[in-house]
């Protein structure tokens, strides 16, 4: 059988098995028998599987849109699937916009692995299908105020509320602990990459202040983890490598400029100018650090960079072989020159 | 001697066939990673063009920049006497102590290296510069 075949058919076989567990589920849940219909598998994610799907019950034929994200396999699990939806709805609540999580379960008979099931949010994903919407509608400038409230909103939930289990520093702060990783994963080049050894020069010797206090940081907010619909930033999605950190993170990462998918000129996501998400986030409450913004920012095209330079990796020693991954070795020099940008000399 | 088609000539035709013959032909994943293969197909028709000049720029360049001559050199290929020299650079960029104005030296050095690779990987890509957005 043919590797295209073998991924078609594998994926066949997933979409059954997803729609019975849930269709089961559901039906335990609701006390009624329930179908399942028009299952969409979202792209997204290779951390987490997402299905789109509707429900109808049999009792009374109402139809719900939902979306059940799972595990796909038991490898990489980054954060227990009933932690992250109790970090949802801890997000929520605190006024972050957010899918509705109805169901949790780590019991992996129904769907093949734990998983939590949402509200299926209205609206686009895909990162320059998202920018063109969003230049149709004339809303960039307003998703950029959002994100900068929805950031206030995640900061100002107090860290102890959330799940235990969310990796977090220990004695270090914030930025010592991304440079702790930043350095390993920069010992496991496959080729010396001495921008990279000024990125890290650079990162050690201008530290950030370390933050007011530490908050839950998403972690990967960006364009392509959000959904956008014609009156602006509906959800933020994918909460798996939330952490506790420093809240200067979560508005760095956003900007870099791998993630503006050619507007460059619009510094946060593509949307529009950092003012409008300073602005935000402070009428939401949120304190904003220029240099450590500029910090998190340096760090994170670097991490990028270093990601897509273990991608190459893991295709080439057979981790994780395909085409993708292999031309991902060559995206680095991107994040090399984005770096160099980032630390012209002064006056330079 | 090979035949013709030359490797840049038989890139450029492998290239040609993915992008007019086989993509049309395919849709979702197989559609997107043909993308890729054509992709890196231009890649390195570029690169057989352009490789070995911007090899020969980036040795001079370290070794300027690290004070050494033809004589410290590595024997052996173009490749691997870069690769070297990149971990000279990389060794002493992981130093305490530099000389004055060796930071600034090396930046100037890896940009023109760095815009010579995204020559080959991605034209065009340096026409943005983000050092607009800084401080």
């Amino acid at each position: 059988m043919s590797e295209a075949a073998r991924v078609q058919e594998s994926a066949i076989d997933r979409k059954a098995r997803v729609a019975d567990g849930l269709s089961g589920f559901l039906g335990a849940q609701w006390g009624t028998g329930v179908s399942i219909e028009g299952m969409v598998e979202t792209s997204a994610g290779a951390r987490r599987g997402n299905v789109l799907f509707d429900a109808v019950r049999d009792d009374d034929g109402s139809r719900l849109p939902l979306c059940v994200t799972y595990l796909p396999t038991l490898n990489i699990e980054l954060m227990k699937i009933s932690d992250e939806a109790a970090l949802i709805l801890l997000a929520e609540e605190g006024g972050v916009p957010v899918p509705h999580v109805h169901f949790a379960s780590e019991d992996p008979s129904w769907v093949g692995g734990p998983f939590f099931i949402s509200d299926r949010v209205q609206g686009e994903t895909v990162p320059r299908r998202v920018l063109r919407q969003v230049a149709a509608d004339g809303t960039g400038h307003q998703i950029v105020e959002s994100l900068g409230r929805a950031f206030a909103a995640l900061h100002q939930i107090p860290a102890s509320k959330a799940p235990e289990s969310l990796g977090r520093p220990s004695g270090e702060t914030p930025s010592e602990m991304a440079l702790a990783r930043l350095a390993e994963q920069l010992d496991n080049l496959l080729q010396p990459s001495p921008v990279f050894n000024l990125g890290l020069r650079w990162l050690v010797r201008n530290p950030p202040a370390p933050p007011r206090r530490l908050s839950i940081v998403h972690g990967d907010v960006r364009n392509g983890n959000i959904i956008v619909d014609h009156g602006g930033l509906a959800a933020v999605l994918d909460w798996e490598v939330a952490k506790i950190g420093d809240p200067m993170e979560d508005l760095a990462w956003p900007c870099l400029r791998c993630w503006r998918f050619g507007e460059d000129r619009r510094e946060v996501g593509g949307f529009g100018a950092r003012e409008g998400l300073i602005r935000g986030y402070s009428e939401g409450g949120g304190h904003f650090d220029a240099h450590s913004f500029h910090w998190w920012k340096v760090l994170g095209t670097m991490r990028w960079g270093l990601g897509l330079a273990g991608q190459a990796r893991g295709h080439l020693d057979g981790t994780f072989s395909n085409i993708v991954m292999a031309a991902s070795g060559r995206r680095v020099a991107e994040q090399e020159y984005d770096l160099l940008c980032l630390l012209r000399p002064r006056g330079h | 001697m090979q035949d013709r088609p030359d490797s840049r000539e038989l890139l450029a035709t492998l290239g040609d066939y993915l992008e007019a013959e086989l993509m049309p032909a395919l849709e979702g994943p197989l559609n997107y990673r043909t993308r890729v293969a054509l992709n890196l197909c231009r890649i390195l028709e570029r690169e057989v063009r352009l490789g070995n000049s911007f090899l020969l720029r980036e040795r001079q360049r370290l070794c300027r920049l690290l004070g050494l001559g033809p004589e410290d050199l590595l024997p052996g290929a173009l490749q691997d006497q870069v690769e070297d020299l990149n971990q000279q650079l990389a060794t002493d960029l992981a130093r305490d102590a530099l000389p004055a104005g060796f930071e600034t030296s090396a930046w100037d050095a890896l940009m023109a290296t760095t815009r010579d690779k995204l020559a080959i990987v991605r034209p065009g890509y340096d026409r943005y510069d983000a050092a607009e957005e800084t401080r």
